[in-house]
């Protein structure tokens, strides 16, 4: 069964020139995320002060004329006629691109000490793909870092949501009765609050100045407490309906208990609905985390996440004189899109009305 | 309107007075689905037969025979992965069956009827605003009140009781079987030459099946074609006055009703009419059965593909299917085992 | 001797409640039915949709609890048991179902589906239930190598085979038939049939056939229960039933069936063609 759907997604994949690319996009983000400080040049919080807002830095391929090592240039900070910050290049100095370097130690996949980069230039310069914050630290190596938190937060959140709303939606649709009222109230409860001020809430019960660790683990919970109860409804709905197919009566001729009901009988036959439940509302988790963070609320400096970079990007003319610091936005933009066409396809899939032209 | 060369019919009622108009010849007719690929399979091939005014004629076989998707090619509602080949006569005009101009029969020389009519019937109408709407567009009725008195007389012409009451009435307030008539009453309303009924009557009871297979042949006395889409032999061996028997994609035999079932030829529609009279005279402790399984047309044994279940199996089968032979005269039959090599 | 006894069966389904949680609108699905079954026959019920004969076939399993009456299984009252003490009886009292595609899970292989009984039901060894499941596999004719396949990958009288197969590995002593025939090929519904028959007298079965079609339900069963209304009106033995019907509902199902024209039983008439 499993090996045929993902035969049929693959199939897919080929097909639709935009799945392809959203698998594509999301398999590099997260091993971008799993490899995060090797890819990047820089510890996320290594900065340098005197190159606030450095712009993205060429990568050179031609050195007067001839073509020579990549490199990068070094360049320093003036001002223009109107007093404005500029960086121009310092004329002959160069920085060669080299791969493997040693630089700043970081814990490779959280089980050794590792100081290996897949591309830096070295002690003596400094090179900045995507530009720099405004203390001089690397984006890209910070976009990296906090694509552990955004890639995560959804996986994570989305997994004790389905727990949770399988595992009570199941209860509801299959016992019905008080147990159904109880469960489809408290339901109501939180969907009736709107989801934002919920967040807000809920983080305001706590100090502020928990660690970025526990703040991390704490807005999935969060963030999956207000998900499982559109979930559970969902699936309860369904459950009633498939509580009267005949292989349940079968199931219970055959002796089966009430648990083994639920878990094997019920709960996998809501999987098309919930495959696709989760990849959708994956981009809601990152959105989420990325609003608090943005507030100030999530994820803390020097700690990165795409929605604390984003931070810096609240003021207009910091995006007009420095419109790269937007880049962790389109990250966002891309993971979340990758997100929606994946669940768009796996709904298609997974669709039962599909199974039937497909079985004529 | 010219008359297609119509052959005169070789059975007992051939020498009736009055020619039989013809309207409805299909001809080499073929669905593949998924053409050029790897999947590639027909679910229909070759099949032929054709109706006349006043006939109704029944297509018979079990699931993916291939049966529902020939009728749904009559009016180019075949699913898009299906391409369909062969040659479709209407009345006088005759159509590649591949063609797009099919559609446009649909409801004016063509009526539907399907298996649910719950699903066909839109829930939030009354039956009269049903009409209405059909009629202004196959008939351009504007009228209310014309239109009202047409669908009147349709509901009474499908036997539904006090039809002047039953039009404002909406679906839910009817019952399964009175759902299914003015279905059918809707399906008449583009005042067709031709009716198309996909297994009408699975969805009802079988007191009530019967009485709605004679509704569609009272409807084929006063003058309508019928095809009738069923996979029960014995309901509509009843009733029509031809049978055709698909197996696996294949039409395997074409014959008066009465014939099929009095002295069937193929082996396939004889151990099905042995099963089913088995059953009704209950004079022996088993049944007698065809063995072995139903193939779907996507793996179809090659050569005739009932040749794995049949009791009168020859060497051939298993590589040539038999090309079609009269062994009685009106009834056509495609098995080597009976003349198919003269 | 008698193996399933009912006394004044009954189950009505609330379908509205007024505001203080009392009853307004009853639907009287089964509606006192009294009927016995002994051991190795074949009763038949018959009756249009909406009858009540599928509520009937789950109370008499304990899908559902009767509302009132009594269900004695081999001299034991079964009505009141719990899910637990029931345990004991389900072995004994298994059930085919209509529908081969609705009734086996899609996502259990055919071994497990075959199994589920035996894992539930029995304390025998893992070696031993699958030893089971590929003997009741043989005797229903399927090949052991679909044990690992899927429902959808079978055809639809092979699903019946496993239908009939889960229940027989728990070597039950009554089957209930609810419609098992009724959406199979019709070239397959003669094979199903030969096999109940063939299983029925090796294993002393005992079985209540539940169907629509009175022309199968009149060649199965020994006896005929006919169905209207969530009340069994006619009941005795099939010959009896059929040739002389007291109720006119019996009367209108047997006319409904009698027309059909198959060969040998066609009273001649006018040919039409």
């Amino acid at each position: 069964m499993l090996r045929r759907r993902l035969r049929q997604f693959w199939d897919m994949c080929w097909t639709n020139g935009f799945l392809l690319s959203a698998v594509v996009c999301l398999t590099l983000l997260y091993l971008v995320a799993l490899f995060a400080g090797f890819v990047s040049p820089y510890h996320y919080d290594n900065e340098d002060r005197t190159r606030s807002y450095h712009p993205p830095t060429r990568i050179h391929v031609f050195d007067d004329g001839r073509l020579t090592r990549p490199h990068v240039r070094e360049y320093e900070l003036t001002f223009d006629e109107d007093y404005r910050r500029v960086f121009v290049p310092v004329e002959g100095v160069r920085h060669d691109l080299r791969l493997f370097v040693r630089g700043d130690t970081y814990s490779f996949l959280g089980l050794l000490e590792w100081d290996l980069h897949l591309f830096g230039v070295g002690e003596e310069g400094r090179i900045y793909l995507l530009g720099a914050d405004s203390r001089g630290r690397d984006l890209l190596s910070r976009i990296a870092y906090g694509a552990q938190v955004s890639m995560t937060i959804g996986l994570v959140g989305v997994a004790i949501a389905l727990l949770f709303g399988l595992l009570l939606g199941g209860i509801s649709g299959y016992y019905g009765g008080w147990i159904d009222t109880v469960i489809q109230r408290s339901t109501e409860i939180i969907m009736i609050i709107p989801g934002f001020f919920l967040l807000l809430a809920l983080r305001a019960a706590f100090p502020p100045d928990w660690d970025s660790i526990r703040v991390y683990f704490f807005i999935i919970v969060i963030l999956s407490f207000i998900g499982w109860a559109s979930l559970a409804r969902v699936i309860r709905g369904m459950v009633l309906s498939l509580r009267e197919k005949e292989f349940v009566a079968a199931a219970r001729v055959l002796g089966a208990p009430d648990r083994f009901i639920i878990t094997r009988h019920l709960i996998p036959n809501t999987a098309s609905y919930f495959v696709v439940y989760a990849s959708i509302s994956i981009p809601g988790y990152i959105l989420g985390e990325s609003a608090l963070s943005l507030l100030g609320l999530g994820i803390q400096d020097p700690h990165a996440s795409w929605g604390n970079l984003l931070q810096e990007a609240m003021s207009i003319t910091q995006i007009q004189l420095h419109p790269w610091i937007l880049l962790p936005g389109f990250f966002i933009f891309v993971a979340v899109m990758s997100f929606n066409i994946v669940g768009d396809a796996l709904r298609d899939l997974l669709d039962p009305q599909q199974e039937v032209t497909t079985t004529i | 309107m010219s008359l297609p060369n119509a052959q005169p019919e070789n059975n007992a009622s051939g020498a009736a007075a009055e020619e039989p108009r013809r309207i409805l010849e299909v001809r080499n007719l073929s669905v593949e689905f998924y053409p050029g690929s790897t999947r590639a399979f027909h679910a229909v091939v070759d099949a032929n037969f054709e109706i006349e005014a006043g006939k109704m004629v029944s297509v018979v076989g079990e699931s993916g025979c291939g049966k529902t998707l020939s009728a749904l090619a009559l009016v180019g509602l075949t699913p898009p992965a299906a391409r369909c080949r062969g040659t479709i006569v209407h009345g006088s005009r005759s159509f590649e069956a591949s063609s797009s101009a099919l559609a446009r029969l649909r409801g004016r020389d063509v009526g539907m009827v399907f298996q649910e009519p719950m699903t066909a019937l839109n829930p939030l109408f009354s039956l009269d605003r049903q009409f209405r709407e059909v009629l202004r567009y196959l008939r351009g009725v504007e009228d209310r009140k014309e239109a009202r008195d047409i669908s009147t007389e349709l509901l009474d012409r499908v036997g539904l009781d006090r039809p002047e009451r039953r039009v404002n009435q909406f679906p839910h307030q009817l019952s399964g079987g009175q759902r299914q008539r003015a279905m059918i009453a809707l399906a008449l309303a583009g005042e067709p030459s031709l009716l198309i009924a996909d297994e009408p009557t699975t969805a009802l009871d079988a007191t009530l099946e019967r009485r709605v297979m004679e509704l569609f042949r009272k409807l084929a006395d006063e003058g309508l074609g019928v095809l009738m889409i069923s996979h029960d032999l014995p309901l509509v061996a009843d009733v029509s006055d031809r049978v055709v028997v698909m197996y696996s994609g294949y039409t395997v035999e074409n014959g008066p009703a009465h014939q099929l079932v009095d002295a069937p030829q193929h082996p396939y529609t004889r151990g099905l009419v042995a099963s089913a009279s088995a059953i009704v005279l209950g004079d022996t402790p088993r049944l007698p059965v065809i063995p072995g399984e139903v193939p779907s047309p996507d793996r179809r044994p090659g050569g005739c593909p009932f040749h794995p279940r049949c009791p009168e199996k020859l060497d051939r089968c298993e590589s040539e299917f038999p090309p079609e032979s009269e062994p009685v005269a009106g009834v056509r039959t495609a098995c080597w085992a009976r003349g198919g090599d003269q | 001797m008698t193996l399933l006894r009912t006394i004044d069966l009954a189950k009505h389904f609330v379908l509205d409640t007024d505001m203080r949680g009392r009853p307004t609108e009853v639907e009287k699905a089964v509606d006192g039915v009294d009927l016995t079954l002994a051991e190795n026959e074949i009763l038949g019920l018959v009756g249009e949709s909406g009858c009540g004969k599928t509520t009937l076939a789950r109370l008499l399993l304990r899908i559902l609890r009767p509302t009132r009456g009594e269900v004695h299984l081999d001299g034991r009252r079964i009505d009141h048991l719990s899910e637990r003490s029931l345990r004991e009886i389900r072995p004994k009292l298994q059930a085919v179902f209509q529908d081969p595609s609705e009734s086996l899970n899609p996502r259990f292989t055919i071994g497990e589906s075959i199994g589920e009984g035996l894992r539930h039901l029995t304390d025998l060894s893992h070696d031993e239930s699958r030893r089971r499941v590929h003997e009741g596999m043989e005797r229903v004719g399927l090949p052991a190598r679909i044990a690992d396949h899927y429902p959808h990958q079978l055809s639809g009288g092979q699903r019946q085979r496993v239908g009939i197969a889960r229940a027989l590995v728990l070597r039950p002593r009554l089957v209930i038939l609810d419609e098992p025939t009724s959406a199979l090929d019709v070239s397959i519904q003669a094979q199903i049939i030969n096999l109940l028959f063939d299983l029925k007298d090796e294993n002393r079965l005992s079985y209540i056939f539940i169907s629509h079609d009175l022309n199968l339900v009149r060649y199965v069963s020994d006896r005929i229960g006919v169905m209207v209304a969530g009340r069994i009106v006619e009941m005795g033995p099939t010959r009896d039933v059929v040739e002389n019907p007291e109720h006119t509902e019996t009367r209108t199902l047997l006319e409904a069936v009698a027309r059909e024209r198959v060969a040998g039983s066609a009273p001649g008439g006018p040919g039409r063609g």
